[in-house]
């Protein structure tokens, strides 16, 4: 079914996803809606389903059941490749760059300028990929001295903030954070939060996975938790303190609230 | 991407002890005869070394390559001069043609069970170490293919240009036509990041598997060709030559600055390294130093280097 695009259609729709393995039930008809320009966080237990959910929204996982809408157009997602060509990113927690490559390679791994086709061989553009890198970078407000750099040679902040450049490089509507603040130092937090804000006033769409719920609670505008594989709540943040927030969301994540007890 | 500081660290070593080598025999050391002498050893431990760090970048290894240069050398004199299939003789061409894409077969048989079956790259190569120096018995029944003298195969082993021997100027070739591909091509960015993070490779839509397939089919062929060379060298196809060659390339490569945990390594880091390796050779025989103790100072030399590259890197952390 085909929708007509208004202004609060939302980016990403997706409906009664249910994805089994084995006999476990990982996803068990969750619902998500992501309006244009917003940054909602995803919270829960471990194995709630989060990284399962979002897996299925960038390909990695094919559901078993449910659909995916983008801009009100259905979409077919079948592999990461398919949804990268949709736009979306998704950057994941532990694998992100290659720490032996520099920033711009980094940047453009796997989508290199290519000067000269030569069948097996593409000469790439290296000038252009680095000016492109700098660009972004500054547009980003990433604070690197040189896109030549090694990324081994970063500190953990800059290389999340490489990851995070990296993944809006591509004019993505809508980028997937998995865990983008963790194992980092309090300083490099707040500069990649920084960083994920600067993305939405720029007009990205964002889902952040975050375990810490001070985090969600700067950023997003909204979240959504996750219990046993079924959404459990979806909540507004703004306007509402830090404490009470985190009372909300703790209640739904160790199930004592359930705001959609009654669809099951 | 190798850093360029570690390859001049190296060269200046190169200078340093061929100045000493030159200042302690003068009169023979920088000969041409005795320089075409180091270049053919350059050249050997050089293309084998090409196609170690193919492999090595992406965190593998090859271990066939020594046994490979018996069975590829063997394999061009029997065709040659020995004839298969029903036919009689290859001509020169065609038979290092045939070998070539024989040892690209045996680099893809490395490659398919590394990526497809998931076989450590040192067992399955293993194998074949010994595996080819058995079939180049074999197919000899021991015995050495011997050319007569004056055959045209003989010239890419044995003639020189303008006293350069024409093996030394095929390692020029390979060495530029890699070192293009490396540095300049999406191909060999891909081998880096492979080496680097094989899974952010691979979620950045990079095909790892085909990338790891060519650098495996691209070591066989190095291997070949260095095969193809000695029998020429030599005059001969023998099951015996490159008895731990596969050892001394790869011990050129990490004099190179080649990391084996993968990521690093480069085309004139191999080059260099195998130069030191064949100036220190060349030179500890021109001042008589018992060939025990030279096995003895090119070993240290190589922990020297792995220290020094260990120390650095945890330096970095």
């Amino acid at each position: 079914m085909a929708r007509t695009m208004t202004d609060d259609t939302p980016i990403v729709e997706m409906q009664a996803i249910k994805k089994n393995f084995g006999a476990v039930q990982a996803l068990r008809g969750v619902d998500l809606t992501l309006r244009q320009n917003e940054l909602m966080g995803l919270v829960g237990d471990n194995a709630a389903g989060k990284s399962t959910l979002m897996k299925v929204l960038s390909g990695a996982y094919i559901p078993d059941e449910g659909d995916i809408y983008l801009e009100g157009q259905k979409a077919h997602i079948a592999s990461p490749e398919d949804s990268r060509r949709l736009g979306i990113e998704m950057l994941y927690q532990d694998y992100a760059l290659a720490n032996n490559l520099d920033v711009a390679s980094n940047v453009f791994l796997g989508r290199e300028v290519v000067r000269l086709n030569l069948g097996l061989l593409k000469v790439m553009n290296k000038r252009r990929m680095e000016q492109e890198a700098r660009r972004l970078m500054d547009r980003l407000k990433i604070d690197i001295t040189s896109v030549r750099r090694k990324v081994e040679n970063l500190s953990g902040g800059q290389r999340q903030a490489v990851a995070i450049g990296r993944a809006t490089a591509f004019d993505a509507k809508v980028i997937i954070m998995d865990e983008p603040t963790a194992a980092l130092s309090v300083a490099a937090i707040s500069k990649v939060l920084d960083l994920i804000r600067e993305l939405k006033r720029q007009g990205a769409s964002i889902i952040v996975i975050s375990h810490r719920l001070e985090d969600i609670f700067e950023v997003a505008d909204r979240v959504m938790v996750l219990r046993h594989g079924r959404k459990v709540g979806d909540l507004p943040i703004g306007g509402k303190s830090l404490a009470d927030v985190r009372d909300e969301v703790v209640a739904r994540i160790v199930g004592a609230v359930d705001d959609f007890a009654s669809m099951q | 991407m190798g850093g360029g500081f570690r390859e001049l660290n190296v060269l200046l070593a190169l200078i340093v002890l061929c100045g000493y080598f030159w200042w302690r025999n003068p009169g023979v050391f920088t000969k041409p005869a005795n320089l075409a002498i180091i270049m053919r050893f350059i050249a050997t431990f050089g293309i084998l070394g090409i196609g170690e760090i193919l492999v090595i970048i992406t965190g593998g290894i090859d271990l066939s390559v020594g046994s490979m240069t018996a069975l590829t050398g063997v394999s061009v004199a029997w065709l040659i001069l020995k004839g298969a299939l029903g036919i009689a003789s290859f001509g020169v061409i065609p038979a290092i043609i045939v070998v070539l894409v024989l040892a690209a077969g045996v680099g893809l048989w490395h490659g398919f069970f590394v990526t497809r079956v998931n076989v450590p790259p040192f067992i399955i190569t293993l194998g074949t170490w010994l595996m080819a120096r058995g079939a180049a018995a074999y197919i000899t029944r021991g015995y050495p293919v011997v050319f007569p003298s004056g055959h045209p195969f003989l010239v890419l082993g044995q003639e020189e240009f303008y006293s350069i021997p024409i093996m030394f100027i095929v390692l020029v070739i390979v060495a530029l036509i890699v070192a293009f591909m490396l540095n300049l091509t999406t191909l060999g960015r891909h081998i880096y990041a492979v080496g680097g993070n094989i899974e952010a490779a691979r979620v950045s839509g990079i095909n790892v598997n085909r990338v790891r397939l060519f650098c495996y089919a691209s070591s066989g062929v190095m291997a070949g060709i260095t095969g193809i060379l000695l029998a020429s060298r030599l005059g001969q196809g023998t099951p015996v030559v490159g008895s731990a060659y596969e050892l001394w390339a790869i011990s050129a490569t990490v004099i190179g600055g080649t990391s084996l945990f993968g990521g690093e390594g480069t085309v004139l880091g191999a080059v260099l390294g195998a130069a030191i390796m064949g100036v220190m050779q060349n030179g500890m025989v021109l001042i008589n130093v018992s060939s025990y103790l030279q096995d003895i100072v090119l070993g240290t030399v190589l922990v020297i280097a792995v220290v020094y590259d260990t120390l650095r890197r945890r330096r970095r952390g």
